[in-house]
C-alpha cells in the first residue's frame, strides 16, 4: 500500500512539475466545460432570419410576418422565390417562407417554408418555432371563423323565432273562413215554385168568357194566397241569408284584418330568412377542414430530396478531417520532436520552414488519403455521379480545412512536451472546435457575442462550404468568403508553428 | 590551409542562459587537421561550446570564425563543412542505416548520386558494411556510435565535432571508436573537435587540449606542452608480472617522495617531484635478489598524465570519479580486464620463453 501511495505521489509530482500538462490535465476539461456551459445554457435561438416572398403580400400574409417578427426572427423580404431560396444556401437567411399571391382563408392555397435539410438538428428547432408561431395564428382565425358560424346560427334563431305567431293566427283565421262556409252552406235556398199555371188558366177563362165568377174568382184568390205564401217563406229565407250574410261579412273583414297582419309578419319572415340566407351566404369559409386549420403549410427542402447519408456527409468528412488532421500533426510533430534525430535536422544546411513544410505536405498527404477512401466508398454506396468541377471545388475545400486542422495539431505538437500532453490539447481542440459548431447544436443557440467569434470556426466554414458545393452546386465564386478564412487560417497556424517550433530549439540546447 | 594557422577560432565567446554564465569570455584557436580535445567536468560547458562552434547556438558576446569568416554571416555554409555527433546519437531508429544516411545527405544537399557513392565508402570507414538495410534501433550501441559519426560525415565536412563521443560504451568499443576518429582524421583529412571527460582518452586522441573549467579555458595546447607547463611532478610506470599487487602497493606508498599512487590500464603509476630517484629505488626493486616477489616487468619515467595536469589546474582530485561514479566503476572494471589480458599474455610469453 505504501509502495502504491508513493507511486501515486510520484506520478502527480511528474505531472504537476510539467506546468503545460499540468495546466491542460487539470484546467482543460474545466474550460472545455465552462465555455460550453456559458454558451449552450439557454433555450432561446437567436437571431433567426427568416426571408420571405410573395408576389402579392395579403393582410394574413402580412400578420403571420409581423406574428414572426419577434425577438427571435428577423424577417426579410426577398424579391424572389430563388433569390429567397439561395440565401438560404448562402446561410444569409435560415428559412424561406413563400406566401401564395394574396394569401387569405378562403383559398387552400399552402405557405411553403424551404428549408435546408442537411441542417437536420437546426432545421426542426426552428420549424417548430415557426410552426408555433402561425398555429397561433391559425387559431386566432379558427376562432374567428368558428364566432362567425355561432353569430350566424343565432341570428338566424331569434329571426326564425318570430314565424311562430303567424301560424295561430292563419288557425283562427282558417277557423272563421270555415265558419263563413259553414253559415253560407246552411241558407236555404229551396223556394217553393208558384203555380202560375192555374193563374194563366183563369185568367183565359176570363178572357174567354168575359164572364166573372165567383168560383172563377175563388180558385184565382186561392193561387194568390198561394203565391203569399210562398213569397213570404222567400222573404223569410232573404232575411236570413241577409243575417248570414252580416254575421259573414263580420268574419271574412275580421279574416281580412288577420291576413293582413299575416301578409305583414310573412313579409317579415320572408325579410328575416333573406337576412339569415344572406348573413349565411356571407360566410366564406364553410369547409370544415378549413375553419379547423386555416392555414396550411408545406416544407420543401433547398436541395433536391436526398438521403439523411448525403445530408450528413459534408460533416462527416470534416468531422473525420477533423480529427485525423489534428491528430495526425500532433503525433507526427511529437514523434519528430521526441526522435534522437531531431536536434541533427537543426544542424543541416536547410532552412527551418523546408522541415514545417515538408511534415504539413506528409500530414495532408495522408488525410487526403483518407479522404479519397471516404469519397469512394460514398460514391460506391450512393451510386452518385459528381462532376469534375465539382470535385475539384471539393478538393479545394477540403485541402484547406484539412490544412488547417493538419496545422492546428502541428502547433499543439509544437507547444506541448509530451505525448500525452499533446493528445489531450488535441481532443480538447477537436471538440472545442465540434460543440461550437452545428453539429451537435445549432450556432443560433448562441449568444450573438459567441457567435460572432464562432462563426469564424473553421469546422463551420469547411463544412458549410462544402454544403454549399455538394448539397446546393454552388460555384467556387459564391463561397470565396470561405475559401479566404480558411486560407487565412492556414497562413496563420503556419506562421505559429513554424514559431513554436524555432522556440523548441531552446529546449534541444 | 597551414597546419599551426586557426581553422576554427573563438574570440571571446559568452554565452548566458537568462541570468546563468555558461560560458566565458572563451578564445581558441583550432588548427587545421588537429584532433582537438576539450575537457572538463560535466556543466562546465563543454557541449554549449561545441554547439555554439557549429553555430547552433549564438554567443551572446563574441564571435566565432571559420577559416577567418564570422560563421553567422553565412551560417549555412559553415552549417556545409561542419559534422556534428552528440552525446547522444541523432538518426531516425526506424529507419535503416542507409536511409538515414541518404536522408540527411539529402539534407546536406549532395545529389542522389553523390549519396550512392558515398553511403558504401562512409559505411567501410566507420565499419558498418554490411548493415546497410539494418533498422537503426536494430544496432548495437558502438554500431549505433559509429552510424551517428557516419551521418555527421556524409556531407564530407571539413570539421567533425564530437560531443562525448566515447560515453555510454563500453571500453572496447571506446577504443574502437577513439581508432576510428584517428583513422577519420588521418583519411578523411577532417578536423576534428571532441569533448570529453575521461582525460586518458582525450590523451590517446588528441593533439591538441583545452581545458574548461568554471565556464573558461584555463589552459590549452598540446598533451605535452601542459604537462610540461602546468607539472612539475614526474609519473614513474612499473608493471609487474602479476599486473597488480597489493603487498608492493603498500611498499611503494610508504616511500616518503611519493605522493601518490594510481592503476591505470594494468600499470601502478607513483607521482612524486624526485622522479630519478624513484626510478632508482624502483630499478633496486627490480634488481633484488629478491625480485621474484615482485616481477617488475617494465619501468618508465615520464611526464604525468593530462589527468595529474587538470588536477593541478583545477584543483581536483579525480575528474571521472568526482563527476561520474558510473564512468568510474566501468573504468576500474576495464583496468581489471585489462590486467587480467595481460597476465594471461604474460604467463603466455613466460612460458614460451621458457
Amino acid at each position: 500500500m505504501i509502495k502504491i501511495i508513493e507511486i501515486i505521489k510520484k506520478n502527480f509530482r511528474l505531472l504537476l512539475r510539467s506546468r503545460t500538462s499540468a495546466l491542460i490535465v487539470l484546467l482543460g476539461p474545466l474550460i472545455l466545460m465552462l465555455l460550453i456551459g456559458f454558451a449552450f445554457n439557454t433555450t432561446s435561438l437567436f437571431d433567426i432570419k427568416i426571408g420571405t416572398y410573395s408576389s402579392s403580400y395579403s393582410e394574413l400574409s402580412s400578420s403571420i410576418i409581423t406574428k414572426l417578427e419577434d425577438d427571435q426572427f428577423t424577417v426579410v423580404k426577398v424579391d424572389s422565390e430563388q433569390k429567397c431560396i439561395d440565401m438560404i444556401k448562402s446561410n444569409d437567411v435560415h428559412v424561406c417562407t413563400i406566401f401564395p399571391p394574396n394569401l387569405n382563408v378562403r383559398t387552400s392555397d399552402k405557405i411553403t417554408f424551404y428549408v435546408d435539410k442537411s441542417r437536420l438538428n437546426f432545421v426542426y428547432i426552428i420549424l417548430d418555432r415557426i410552426s408555433s408561431k402561425i398555429a397561433t395564428k391559425s387559431t386566432e382565425l379558427s376562432t374567428a371563423l368558428t364566432n362567425r358560424l355561432l353569430t350566424s346560427i343565432t341570428n338566424t334563431n331569434a329571426k326564425l323565432g318570430s314565424a311562430k305567431t303567424i301560424s295561430s293566427d292563419l288557425e283562427s283565421s282558417s277557423s272563421s273562413v270555415a265558419k263563413v262556409t259553414s253559415d253560407i252552406s246552411s241558407i236555404d235556398t229551396s223556394v217553393t215554385e208558384a203555380n202560375f199555371t192555374g193563374v194563366k188558366d183563369e185568367i183565359k177563362n176570363v178572357q174567354d168568357k168575359n164572364n166573372f165568377s165567383s168560383s172563377m174568382f175563388t180558385k184565382l184568390r186561392s193561387l194568390i194566397t198561394d203565391i203569399e205564401t210562398q213569397y213570404g217563406s222567400a222573404v223569410a229565407k232573404i232575411t236570413s241569408i241577409a243575417s248570414i250574410k252580416d254575421s259573414s261579412s263580420k268574419s271574412l273583414n275580421e279574416v281580412k284584418a288577420k291576413l293582413s297582419g299575416n301578409i305583414q309578419d310573412a313579409k317579415e319572415i320572408e325579410k328575416n330568412i333573406k337576412e339569415v340566407r344572406d348573413d349565411i351566404n356571407s360566410i366564406e369559409i364553410k369547409d370544415v377542414s378549413r375553419i379547423v386549420s386555416p392555414i396550411s403549410t408545406e416544407i420543401k427542402p433547398v436541395s433536391a430530396e436526398s438521403t439523411n447519408l448525403s445530408y450528413t456527409f459534408p460533416t462527416l468528412v470534416l468531422l473525420v478531417i477533423l480529427f485525423a488532421g489534428l491528430f495526425l500533426g500532433s503525433t507526427s510533430v511529437m514523434e519528430e520532436k521526441m526522435s534522437k534525430a531531431y536536434f541533427r535536422n537543426f544542424i543541416t544546411p536547410t532552412k527551418d520552414i523546408l522541415f514545417v513544410v515538408a511534415q504539413y505536405i506528409s500530414n495532408i498527404m495522408i488525410v487526403l488519403l483518407q479522404l479519397i477512401i471516404i469519397f469512394g466508398v460514398m460514391l460506391f454506396i450512393t451510386k452518385a455521379s459528381i462532376a469534375i468541377e465539382v470535385l475539384l471545388n471539393i478538393f479545394l475545400i477540403l485541402l484547406l480545412s484539412g490544412s488547417v486542422f493538419v496545422l492546428f495539431g502541428m502547433l499543439i505538437g509544437y507547444l506541448f512536451k509530451s505525448s500525452e500532453t499533446a493528445n489531450i490539447g488535441a481532443i480538447s481542440i477537436g471538440s472545442l472546435l465540434l460543440f461550437f459548431s452545428n453539429t451537435i447544436l445549432p450556432i443560433e443557440t448562441l449568444p450573438r457575442a459567441i457567435r460572432n467569434i464562432v462563426q469564424f470556426n473553421p469546422f463551420i466554414v469547411g463544412e458549410s462550404s462544402l454544403k454549399k458545393i455538394i448539397l446546393f452546386n454552388e460555384p467556387l465564386m459564391n463561397i470565396l468568403t470561405s475559401i479566404y478564412i480558411l486560407a487565412g487560417f492556414v497562413v496563420l497556424l503556419f506562421i505559429l508553428a513554424y514559431v513554436t517550433r524555432e522556440l523548441t530549439k531552446r529546449q534541444l540546447s | 590551409m597551414g597546419k599551426e594557422q586557426p581553422f576554427v577560432q573563438l574570440e571571446n565567446v559568452s554565452k548566458w542562459y537568462g541570468k546563468s554564465l555558461v560560458l566565458d569570455k572563451i578564445s581558441l584557436n583550432i588548427p587545421y587537421g588537429d584532433i582537438f580535445g576539450i575537457i572538463g567536468k560535466s556543466g562546465s560547458g563543454k557541449s554549449t561550446l561545441l554547439t555554439t562552434i557549429i553555430g547552433f547556438l549564438k554567443p551572446s558576446e563574441g564571435k566565432v570564425y571559420f577559416q577567418s569568416h564570422d560563421i553567422y554571416n553565412d551560417i549555412r555554409e559553415v552549417q556545409q563543412q561542419f559534422g556534428f555527433a552528440a552525446q547522444e546519437v541523432s538518426f531516425y531508429p526506424r529507419l535503416t542505416v542507409s536511409e538515414n544516411l541518404q536522408y540527411f545527405g539529402k539534407l546536406y544537399n549532395l545529389t542522389t548520386k553523390q549519396v550512392k557513392e558515398r553511403i558504401p565508402q562512409l559505411l567501410k570507414l566507420v565499419n558498418l558494411g554490411g548493415n546497410e538495410k539494418l533498422l537503426g534501433w536494430k544496432l548495437s550501441a558502438g554500431m549505433q556510435k559509429r552510424l551517428d559519426i557516419a551521418c555527421a560525415l556524409i556531407h564530407e565536412p571539413k570539421v567533425l565535432l564530437l560531443d562525448e563521443p566515447t560515453e555510454d560504451l563500453d571500453p572496447i568499443l571506446r577504443t574502437e571508436l577513439l581508432d576510428l576518429i584517428k583513422k577519420i582524421n588521418r583519411e578523411k583529412n577532417v578536423t576534428v573537435v571532441l569533448t570529453s571527460h575521461l582525460l586518458n582518452e582525450v590523451e590517446y586522441v588528441c593533439n591538441k587540449v583545452a581545458i574548461l573549467h568554471d565556464h573558461k579555458i584555463i589552459a590549452s595546447g598540446t598533451v605535452n606542452e601542459l604537462k610540461e607547463n602546468y607539472s612539475k611532478e614526474h609519473e614513474v610506470g612499473i608493471g609487474l608480472e602479476e599486473g597488480y599487487n597489493e603487498e608492493f602497493m603498500n611498499m611503494v606508498k610508504k616511500i616518503p617522495a611519493v605522493k601518490k599512487v594510481s592503476v591505470r590500464q594494468g600499470k601502478i603509476y607513483l607521482y612524486t617531484n624526485k622522479g630519478s630517484e624513484i626510478l632508482k629505488k624502483m630499478l633496486g626493486v627490480s634488481l633484488h635478489p629478491n625480485k621474484k616477489k615482485f616481477n617488475v616487468v617494465s619501468i618508465s619515467l615520464s611526464k604525468p598524465s593530462l589527468e595529474e595536469v587538470f588536477e593541478e589546474l583545477t584543483g581536483k582530485t579525480n575528474l571521472s570519479s568526482s563527476h561520474d561514479d558510473k564512468e568510474n566503476e566501468v573504468k576500474s572494471k576495464y583496468d581489471e580486464k585489462l590486467n587480467d589480458v595481460k597476465d594471461i599474455i604474460s604467463k603466455t610469453s613466460n612460458i614460451k620463453t621458457k
